[in-house]
């Protein structure tokens, strides 16, 4: 089998596989409990969950296009959290327009919850991605010496 | 995507939301502090609106030149005087988003439909009971602010409209409003108040006793009709501080009362459980109703009443006794067919069954009834070392700390007295403070940061506040833990009898004399059932007798 990379980097490209399964339960389960369904959130949250199962099976399946796979995963992630961030957000804007300053209790309670959210859905796949470092673009036929080494984002060796 | 890319995406993101959200808090807030601009003048009679002005707010609302002065003359009515202080835009007619666009109690509804315009103003809006609407989705119960189709329906049957038409072509508007006339009670706690609120609440049980001695168990002050169902210990719960009340005033309406509920309990519901006698109305007697029962008829007949009924004490001391477990616990239901008790526990029972053993020892002078009563309550506060959660989770233990206070100078338990004393800090930590909508819901319990406070689970707590602020004086507790106790108890005691129907919105109500010092469920659903001025009155009273007894105002 050929060889794609380092034992190094392999298990630390597994273990953001198998890590990006941990928000997808959580977002799995939580969509799941909803009580009603509406298609819109069905959809969103739902396809998420979806890419990120088929995102971690590409890292096994095909390990050539882990790093593309994880990136896509991580960002699937990233994408779905910005948007309950706003949703979230919005949802305070208009409850603070309506109550006005609704107590210390109140707003104690919503940061708790936002700042719990955080964690799964914006400082994990942002850690994620910033230490897969940026996809590599392909390189034309340029001269062996014209190549500059690159920033590699952080990726470790 | 590079590193500083995702940082340009993240920052547009953030400053796009920040920006929406700061457009949307703009759009949607009205400034309760600013002067009216006019005044929605309404004039009522048997709880029905007969006729509405709008005017300039400058425009004087009494004396011959005031709006409806005619009309008030013809129907002999009470004039209600609504001032809209601010207006914002409703965003949606999705019955979620405009159920959730409205403060309960502080907004109405503003519609324009052509050149017609209509309002529901708040007595509107608690006459035809639309707020606390509850929207139930599966698990999940969602407080909205209004009941969209119960304001819809007033809105159209004003404008002589169809429910659709309206929704579909009028422009609805949300009106922040302040009552001028009647104005907004606001009474400091003082002996006087005091009294005068706990004593309101004995009368309106008083006149809630019907010839059988049973309660109208629960009522609603809008239309004054009376909820179905019936539940014995809060028959005994309720009079319990019925007698309470008539002893300390003296009221032979009272007195009468308390009498003939006391004797349905004692006559009516008194029943054989194996070779005990116990309260129930069916083959399955719980503890509470016994246990209430019991607190019932000994404060009557420990205030010098009905002293005939001292067997029955005895019966059902003895029965609750019986249903003690060792360890304290108590098995909180007997099966009165195969005559056995039922070793399975609910909330409240072991709290009361201590108390009421506690109380009821005063008269009997059995030390078992001091020594049961101990146990339990040693139980009720004891857990294991490693039960963290302990110190921040609890139960409505308003009964725990009665009972810690009952047995006081009999059976001193300090770890009672600390276990009060927590739940205490508690309640007061997370007291309401500071909405700015509500400023008046100051010192209540929070039921969820957007929903008026239950009064119930404020007088609740406040009862067991008062008996704890009793035993805590006595216990040599810090000047500065009872200071911080006292101030959380006044502050909810200011809340409740600003709630109290004393006489409340009575231009809103079809027998405001019937409802004149019950406790409603909430500040806006009047619903009155007979353990709301049950507790309020508990707490009331024990703290207008602590004051007395410091010779304070």
């Amino acid at each position: 089998m050929r060889r794609v990379s380092h034992p190094g980097t392999r298990r630390f490209e597994i273990g953001f596989a198998l890590g990006n399964l941990v928000p997808a339960l959580v977002l799995g389960v939580g969509l799941f409990e909803l009580p009603t369904r509406w298609w819109p959130a069905d959809v969103l949250v739902g396809g998420a969950v979806l890419g990120v199962l088929v995102t971690t099976a590409f890292v096994f399946a095909r390990p050539a296009s882990t790093r593309m796979a994880l990136r896509v995963g991580a960002s699937v992630l990233l994408g779905i959290g910005l948007v309950l961030i706003a949703a979230a957000a919005l949802s305070l804007a208009f409850l603070a327009g309506i109550h006005g300053d609704f107590g210390q209790g109140g707003m104690a309670l919503m940061l708790l919850v936002t700042f719990l959210v955080l964690p799964y859905t914006v400082v994990y796949p942002l850690v994620e991605l910033r230490l897969l470092g940026p996809a590599a673009r392909p390189v034309a036929a340029a001269p062996a010496a014209a190549a500059r080494p690159r920033d590699d984002g952080g990726a470790p060796a | 995507m590079t590193l500083r890319a995702l940082g340009r995406i993240l920052g547009a993101y953030l400053a796009l939301l920040v920006v929406t959200s700061a457009v949307l808090v703009a759009a949607l807030r009205v400034n309760r502090k600013k002067p009216p601009s006019e005044s929605v003048v309404s004039l009522w009679t048997g709880g029905k609106r007969r006729a509405r002005a709008v005017v300039s707010a400058s425009k004087p609302v009494s004396g011959p030149d005031a709006p409806l002065t005619d009309e008030l003359r013809r129907w002999r009515g009470m004039r209600a005087v609504e001032d809209i202080v601010d207006t914002s835009p409703v965003l949606s007619t999705n019955p979620l988003i405009f159920g959730a666009s409205f403060v309960p109690g502080r907004d109405g509804v503003k519609v324009t439909l052509g050149k017609r315009v209509a309002y529901a103003t708040v007595d509107d809006l608690l006459a035809c009971k639309a707020y606390d609407h509850p929207l139930v989705i599966g698990p999940i119960r969602l407080q909205l602010g209004v009941d969209p189709d119960a304001v819809w329906e007033v809105l159209a049957r004003e404008l002589h409209v169809s429910k659709q038409e309206l929704v579909d072509e009028g422009e609805f508007e949300r009106i922040a409003l302040r009552r001028r006339v009647p104005p907004e009670p606001a009474p400091e706690v003082t002996r006087a108040t005091l009294r005068d609120a706990a004593l309101s609440a004995g009368r309106y049980l008083a006149h809630a006793v019907k010839p059988d001695g049973t309660y109208r168990y629960e009522v609603n002050a809008v239309d004054n009709q009376e909820h179905p169902g019936y539940n014995w210990p809060r028959h005994a719960g309720a009079t319990w501080f019925l007698s309470e009340s008539a002893i300390y005033a003296k009221e032979p309406l009272m007195i009468d009362a308390a009498e003939r509920a006391a004797r349905r309990l004692a006559e009516g519901a008194l029943v054989d459980c194996g070779s005990h006698r116990c309260v129930a109305d069916g083959d399955r007697a719980d503890l509470g109703s016994s246990a209430l029962g019991l607190l019932a008829l000994s404060e009557i007949v420990g205030g010098g009443l009905m002293p005939e009924l001292m067997p029955a004490i005895r019966d059902l001391t003895a029965f609750i006794r019986s249903q003690q477990r060792p360890d304290g616990e108590f098995m909180h239901f007997y099966d009165r067919r195969k005559n056995a008790p039922e070793d399975v526990q609910v909330l409240y029972y072991t709290g009361e069954a201590a108390f009421a053993l506690g109380r009821a020892a005063r008269l009997t002078r059995d030390p078992k009834d001091v020594e049961a009563a101990s146990r339990a309550l040693d139980h009720l506060v004891t857990t294991p070392f490693y039960y963290a959660a302990a110190h921040y989770y609890y139960g409505a233990e308003h009964w725990t700390c009665h009972a810690l206070d009952e047995l006081w100078e009999r059976a001193p338990n300090r770890k009672a007295l600390r276990f009060c004393l927590e739940w205490q800090e508690m309640v007061r930590n997370t007291a309401i403070h500071g909405r700015e909508a509500s400023p008046e819901y100051d010192g209540a319990t929070s039921v969820g940061p957007f929903v008026p406070p239950a009064i119930i689970g404020t007088s609740t707590r406040m009862e067991a506040a008062v008996s704890t602020l009793r035993v805590a004086r006595k216990a040599g507790v810090s000047q500065r833990e009872i200071a911080a106790l006292e101030q959380g108890i006044v502050a909810a005691l200011g809340f409740m009898l600003r709630f109290q129907l004393n006489p409340g919105p009575a231009e809103v109500m079809v027998n405001s004399g019937m409802m004149r010092g019950g406790f409603p469920n909430t500040p806006t659903d009047l619903d009155v059932r007979i353990d709301n001025p049950q507790h309020a009155g508990t707490a009331l009273i024990g703290y207008l007798k602590q004051l007395e007894q410091r010779g304070e105002r």
